[in-house]
Parts: structure tokens; C-alpha cells; sequence
């Protein structure tokens, strides 16, 4: 699980919504999510999703692990652990198997914590399972 | 068989310079070789279409970047590999492969390694590797930067000048994600077989790429911008926003230089 200090240097993200950029839609991907910028839509990975101090999401939020230092409006699903760090701001219903609230950081509204492995969801899938998934029920329809 | 491809004019004429060096090194080599001159790049298409046999092993391409594109395009919907032999120092893919100058390229005929290359589109042109999308005067700038022997000479503690032009840019991807911002350039590089989407687009929009990056995959492309942008594939303009950008399902084989092996400390034992 990633710690502070690996959030800090979380280099290497799959995608990244720069500051001074708005894109709006539903993002699909199996890797880490960065926003720096703005976002409305939907965000949905099996990887990682940080929303750094600048950014403004508006939008449910699926993912592993989900650190927010930014705003978020809307709600918010980390199958492992949901940091709201001390500039953080997230308004919406949350669940997670961990929830962290820095000192500073804002959460306003319902709160739902995974208490055993089966309770946790699936992360959406990502564009090539639901190819496969497309696939298998046209199959098993013919 | 090799048909080459020669555009006579690349490179400031260089190959009737070195015409003669080439044969007889294709001769030593016994590389078997057919000569077609290029008189305008638009016939290229008919060229190949008129002297490329079933047999030949590649055809290549003999010059700089318009002639290497031009190629490309004949050779987008054809199952033969593609050579490159350039005949300018600004030859983008022939660098980008690390083929150095005409002497390697030749010599890298002789015992051929192969190298799929995935082919996006533009319009009505395919295109290998990346694409370049910004004003020009930010094209310039940059440019003028990397050549500049003055801002060689100082080093990197003298950044470039700040890039001051943007362009209101709206990009489409897949038809599902709409990004917007000040765009100062934007590159689109086609991605390997091993990532789930066929287009990996940087959108930049301050003069630090800290946090103002924006990094998209997508298979498709729209871009729109409120001035006409031209699209940069190489060092050739090829088409100007606004553009549709495909990435393609199909590659391109390309004749590549060997990998160096690295040495393992086992083998160094």
C-alpha cells in the first residue's frame, strides 16, 4: 500500500490532467491517474488516483487507492484506502477497507468502510475485460 | 532484392555525391539491389506499385524526411519491410532508429534485423513514431533553441527563452473525453502492442512540463484550436489543425539496427 512519502513521489502515473486544463468525460484505465487540473466526469482504474493540491474534481471516483490534497465533488470508491490529506476537500458519499483524514483535511458526508474481503467491489473493468466480456455473452447467446 | 527509393534532390543532391561509394559498397556487400529515382514525391505510390516484385526483401527509401513519409504511405496498405538510407542530416526516423548516416544504413542491408512499427493516420497520410502539434512560432522557438551553438555553448543553465505563444486548443479523445486548455504544443506518439490503447497524447500548456502535462491514451484524436496549428511529422508540415489523429491496428516492418547485447557480470567473468 502506498505511504505518504510515495505519494509524494508519485512520478510515473498512465494519466495525468495538467494544471490549467479542464477535460471533461469518463476516463477508463488500468493504470494511475494523476490530476493536477480539472476534472468532471467519471474516474474509474484499477490503479491508483491522485488529485493534487490544485485540482477540481467533479466526479465518482473508482480506484485502488485514491490520495485527495485537492477538492472533489463527488462520490468516492478506494477498494483499499482513501487518504484525504491536509488540503484535501472531498464532498460526496465515501467507501474504502481504510479511511485517513489528515488534520485539515474535509469530509462532508456518508462514510462506509469495507469490513471483510467479500464486501469489497470490483473495480469497474478497464476497456480490453469488457471487450472479452462483450465477447463471451454473444458467444454463449449464439 | 532491395528496390531503392531515391530522391536525387534530398539533402541538397547529396546522392549523385555519393552515388558511385553506395554501389560499390553494395557490390562488396552482395547486396542485391534495384535503382528507381524519385522525380516528384507525389508518384512515389506509382513507383512502388510499378517496379516492387513478390520477391523483393524491402523496399528503401533513399533521402530525408518527405521522401521516408512519402514512402511510408506507398507502403501502408503492402506486406514489405522498409529501409531507410538518409540523405539529410535531419533524417527524424532514420535518427530516432539510430541509423546514423548512409554508410550504416547500407551496411545494415547486408544482414537485415526487422522491427515492427506500429502506422497512425492523419487525414490521408500514415505516419511511424510521433507528430508534433504546435504554433510556429513556439516550433520555431524551439528550434531555434536546439540549434542555437550560442545556448550550446552556455549550457543548460541558461534555459531557453519561455515559449510565449499559446493557441486555445480543444482535443477529442475516443469520443468520450473532451480536453481543453492554452496549448503551448502537443505531440502524439503512437504506442507498442503492449499498451491497451494505440495513442499516447502530451498536451503542454505552461513552459514548465512540472505540472502542467497533460498525459491521455486514446485510439483516436480530434484536435481544434481557435488558430490554424500546423502538424509536424518530422521536420514536414503534413497537415494544420484542425486534424483527426488514428492509431492504427497495422505495423510496418522496418529495417533496425542490432541491439547491443549489455554484458552481464556473468559474462564479464
Amino acid at each position: 500500500m502506498k505511504t505518504r512519502k510515495d505519494f509524494a513521489d508519485f512520478t510515473n502515473p498512465d494519466t495525468i490532467v495538467g494544471r490549467g486544463v479542464l477535460v471533461e468525460g469518463t476516463l477508463k484505465t488500468s493504470g494511475d491517474i494523476q490530476i493536477n487540473g480539472e476534472f468532471k466526469g467519471k474516474l474509474i482504474t484499477e490503479g491508483d488516483v491522485v488529485v493534487g493540491e490544485h485540482a477540481h474534481v467533479t466526479a465518482d471516483i473508482n480506484a485502488q487507492n485514491i490520495y485527495v490534497a485537492g477538492e472533489v465533488i463527488g462520490n468516492v470508491n478506494a477498494i483499499a484506502k482513501l487518504d484525504i490529506l491536509e488540503t484535501g476537500k472531498v464532498a460526496g458519499s465515501v467507501s474504502s477497507s481504510s479511511l485517513v483524514i489528515e488534520a485539515g483535511g474535509i469530509l462532508k458526508g456518508n462514510s462506509t468502510m469495507y469490513d471483510t474481503e467479500s464486501e469489497r467491489p470490483e473495480i469497474a473493468p478497464t476497456y480490453e475485460v469488457e471487450e472479452v466480456k462483450e465477447e463471451t455473452e454473444s458467444e454463449v447467446t449464439a | 532484392m532491395y528496390l531503392f527509393l531515391i530522391n536525387p534532390e534530398a539533402g541538397n543532391k547529396q546522392f549523385r555525391r555519393v552515388e558511385k561509394r553506395i554501389t560499390q559498397m553494395l557490390d562488396r556487400l552482395k547486396i542485391k539491389y534495384r535503382f528507381v529515382v524519385i522525380d516528384d514525391l507525389v508518384d512515389i505510390p506509382k513507383l512502388v506499385s510499378a517496379h516492387l516484385r513478390p520477391s523483393d526483401r524491402a523496399v528503401v527509401a533513399v533521402g530525408g524526411n518527405a521522401t521516408v513519409n512519402g514512402v511510408i504511405n506507398a507502403l501502408a496498405n503492402k506486406d514489405v519491410a522498409l529501409g531507410i538510407v538518409p540523405m539529410s542530416k535531419v533524417n527524424y526516423l532514420a535518427q530516432s532508429l539510430g541509423i546514423k548516416n548512409w554508410r550504416q544504413a547500407i551496411q545494415l542491408l547486408a544482414a537485415p534485423e526487422f522491427n515492427s512499427a506500429r502506422l497512425g493516420k492523419i487525414g490521408q497520410h500514415y505516419f511511424i513514431g510521433n507528430i508534433k502539434v504546435a504554433s510556429r512560432q513556439n516550433l520555431l522557438t524551439t528550434y531555434l533553441n536546439k540549434t542555437s551553438l550560442w545556448r550550446r555553448f552556455l549550457g543548460p543553465t541558461h534555459a531557453p527563452k519561455a515559449l510565449e505563444n499559446s493557441v486555445t486548443t480543444q482535443m477529442t479523445v475516443d469520443d468520450e473525453i473532451r480536453a481543453a486548455g492554452e496549448a503551448k504544443s502537443l505531440e502524439v506518439t503512437l504506442n507498442g502492442e503492449t499498451h491497451e490503447k494505440r495513442l499516447k497524447i502530451q498536451f503542454i500548456v505552461g513552459d514548465t512540463p512540472d505540472n502542467k502535462q497533460t498525459l491521455l491514451h486514446g485510439n483516436s484524436l480530434k484536435i481544434e484550436s481557435d488558430r490554424r496549428m500546423p502538424v509536424i511529422m518530422g521536420n514536414e508540415t503534413v497537415a494544420h489543425t484542425p486534424i483527426e489523429v488514428q492509431g492504427l491496428s497495422k505495423y510496418i516492418k522496418l529495417i533496425v539496427p542490432k541491439k547491443e547485447k549489455k554484458l552481464t557480470a556473468k559474462a564479464d567473468l
